[in-house]
């Protein structure tokens, strides 16, 4: 009963003008942002976030996070009709939607992926809802080495369920936490890692270097892959009322399925290690495992296009309940959001929601109002979204650089942040080339600083005995876990050499 | 992309040397009365970096090269990408000196004519429209006030 009084005072809280013209504009500039094959919903909200200072905290979040939903509803739109992901969630979205744009149903496939959307949202909301406040209590019982434990937690997830290869895993950490460790150190106050450079005392900020590794990595990346995708049939495709119908037909019929993949994608997405990426994949491949009829699949299967994108959805919703309730972000964007938390002067965890519930309960609700809203503007707008994709891309490029540049440089007002870009945009380019992940250095970079503090503050209460870890029952089953992440390559490594053996033997 | 691997994982482990150097001026043990010393976590961390870069140089230095195996897409896709990093540290090295005005007016037409291969109504079109674009939402919507030139700090120039 207590929640729901709280959510509406929540719902108060979006449906004030100010929050819901913020709301409106967050989508859009996430739509086009989705759109934009060049520019990632990451660097999108890392872009804004210097911006949102001059409206109060809990309308710029409001704000943030309708960013993340539009670009999780816009990638959808370039998939389906040009079979170019406007984003890398929406990847598992070209399998079946781009066959159904082929052949002739492209408003089908958008309606459907949209309402799929919609209900991924919906569920990954309700959950939210039921889970935050519990999750926050819990948390109350965290001293530092529960927090230094969940954070390595979150940090093994990387290597163990992530993608990438671990060891380029651990690099990728390692640097992202090193980057935080520059300045003045947080404990003594002796300057580290600075190497005599006055500029480098304060620090290096997380926006910087977010903007460039998403933002000018990106468009390097992008500028290089011009030259060999090749730009295939380009289908147009308005949604109309009788797509809207078929659509919801076709949720209705597989309804069971879209819950379940909103299901999956929202525990996937709460991982830091995992995102909307491979909830979207996971969501297709069960969703062909389980059909009765997978040879449909990659022919133009509606389901095919409802279970990625419900999954998808919901994982970047669930990406945001660690981040607010345990101050761990589900995913390098809900990373951006966190650092913007704390540039607010918000603290998550427990005590943003007694002293923060305005804040809470207004991202909860807009939660429910921008999957809403989102739904009623892509339904209408798809020409218009589109019509994007025509902006050329010598337009584009310089526009998205500028912005880039701008976006940093006004965090801190300081013209080091502008070579930090720079310098971060090359080094980005060429660790995503080169495959290193960047999701955990963008986590990395804003839990830095807390990791290290809890770390030392739990050491300095185990009087140096690092078994202060394990001493305590939460932190322990943390610790636990977290290692055995960390060991889980290793595992598989010696798995494959056993079966080579035997392979060998026999 | 063997020798990308491989340049990248002996950068790493550089930049690993150079942070455990600091961390022995630092210090990384046990502070009596004190805690742990500054250099402690960094240390730890660079030789957790130390030891996975050597592994990825390792394998990469162990790789075979193959073909269609390259560190660039094509070689036009890798002139396209030097021309963009090039653009990149232009329009950096002119915000810094000489503001962001002076960086757009510079930047955007060379862009957009040299890379974007447009007609020149179009570069001056889109020239005009960015500037005065950034100028009025941020300085003059949002309030923000942009870096400007040494000119302008003298007072001798509008930008």
């Amino acid at each position: 009963m207590e929640t729901i009084g709280h959510l509406m005072m929540g719902f108060g809280v979006a449906f004030q003008p100010l929050s819901l013209l913020m709301m409106v504009l967050g989508l859009l500039l996430g739509l086009a942002v989705g759109v934009l094959p060049g520019l990632g919903g990451t660097a999108g909200v890392a872009l804004l976030l210097p911006l949102t200072v001059l409206v109060p905290p809990e309308v710029a979040i409001i704000f943030l996070a309708a960013i993340y939903w539009g670009a999780l509803y816009g990638g959808v739109i370039t998939s389906v009709l040009f079979a170019i992901p406007g984003e890398p969630w929406s990847v598992a979205l070209i399998f079946d939607g781009y066959p159904m744009a082929k052949q002739g149903k492209s408003g089908l496939a958008l309606s459907a992926a949209f309402i799929a959307s919609f209900v991924g949202i919906v569920v990954a909301a309700l959950i939210f809802v039921a889970a935050a406040m519990p999750l926050a209590l819990f948390a109350l019982k965290f001293g530092p080495p529960e927090m230094f434990a969940i954070m390595l937690l979150a940090f093994s997830t990387f290597v163990g369920l992530g993608t990438g290869q671990p060891s380029k895993t651990l690099v990728s950490t390692a640097f992202g936490l090193l980057l935080t460790a520059v300045g003045l150190d947080l404990v003594t106050g002796q300057p580290r890692l600075t190497f005599g450079q006055i500029s480098w005392l304060s620090g290096y900020h997380f926006v910087p270097i977010t903007i460039g590794m998403f933002g000018i990595g990106e468009i390097m990346i992008d500028g290089e892959d011009r030259f060999n995708t090749e730009i295939k049939e380009v289908i147009h495709a308005k949604v109309g009322i009788k797509d809207m119908k078929e659509g919801l037909k076709a949720i209705w019929a597989f309804f069971p399925q879209t819950v379940l993949a909103s299901l999956m994608g929202f525990f996937v997405g709460v991982l830091p290690g995992t995102g909307a990426t491979p909830a979207s994949f996971l969501g297709y491949g069960l969703a062909k495992q389980y059909s009765k009829h997978p040879e449909r699949y990659g022919h133009g299967a509606i389901e095919g296009v409802i279970a990625p994108q419900a999954a998808a959805n919901s994982a970047g919703t669930g990406s945001l309940l660690p981040m607010v309730s345990l101050g761990i972000p589900g995913s390098p964007t809900a990373a951006v959001l966190l650092a913007g938390l704390y540039m607010w002067g918000l603290w998550p965890g427990p005590r943003l929601f007694t002293e923060q519930p305005v804040f809470v309960w207004g991202l909860i609700a807009s939660l429910f109002l921008s999957g809403t809203v989102c739904l009623i503007i892509c339904m209408v707008g798809v020409p218009a979204l589109a019509a994007i994709m025509r902006v050329p891309w010598g337009m584009l490029t310089p526009t998205i650089i500028i912005a880039c540049f701008i976006g940093s440089f006004v965090m801190r007002n300081i013209m080091f942040d502008v070579w930090c870009t720079l310098i971060f945009g090359w080094i980005g380019y060429v660790m995503k080339k080169l495959k290193y992940p960047l999701a955990p250095l963008a986590v990395a970079l804003v839990l830095g600083d807390m990791t290290e503090r809890f770390f030392r503050q739990s050491l300095i209460m185990g009087d140096g005995n690092p078994m202060v870890f394990f001493d305590r029952p939460i932190s322990k089953w943390f610790m636990i876990v977290a290692i055995l992440l960390f060991a889980f390559p290793v595992f598989q490594l010696v798995k494959a050499k056993v079966k080579a053996g035997k392979a060998q033997a026999a | 992309m063997r020798k990308g691997e491989m340049i990248v994982a002996a950068l790493f482990m550089v930049v690993s040397l150079i942070v455990i150097w600091e961390c022995f001026r630092l210090g990384f043990g046990w502070e009596p009365q004190q805690g742990p010393q500054a250099g402690m976590v960094p240390f730890y961390l660079a030789l957790l970096m130390l030891g996975c870069s050597a592994f990825l140089f390792y394998l990469g230095w162990r790789r075979e090269k193959k073909e269609d195996d390259n560190f660039f897409i094509n070689k036009e896709g890798m002139m396209e990408a030097g021309r963009i990093a090039l653009m990149t540290l232009i329009f950096s090295v002119i915000v810094v000196y000489a503001g962001v005005y002076f960086a757009m007016l510079i930047f955007s037409p060379i862009f957009v004519r040299w890379l974007g291969k447009h007609s020149w109504t179009a570069v001056i079109a889109f020239t005009v429209i960015i500037t005065l674009t950034v100028y009025f939402g941020m300085e003059v919507g949002l309030k923000i006030p942009l870096p400007r030139s040494p000119l302008y700090m003298q007072g001798k120039f509008i930008i």
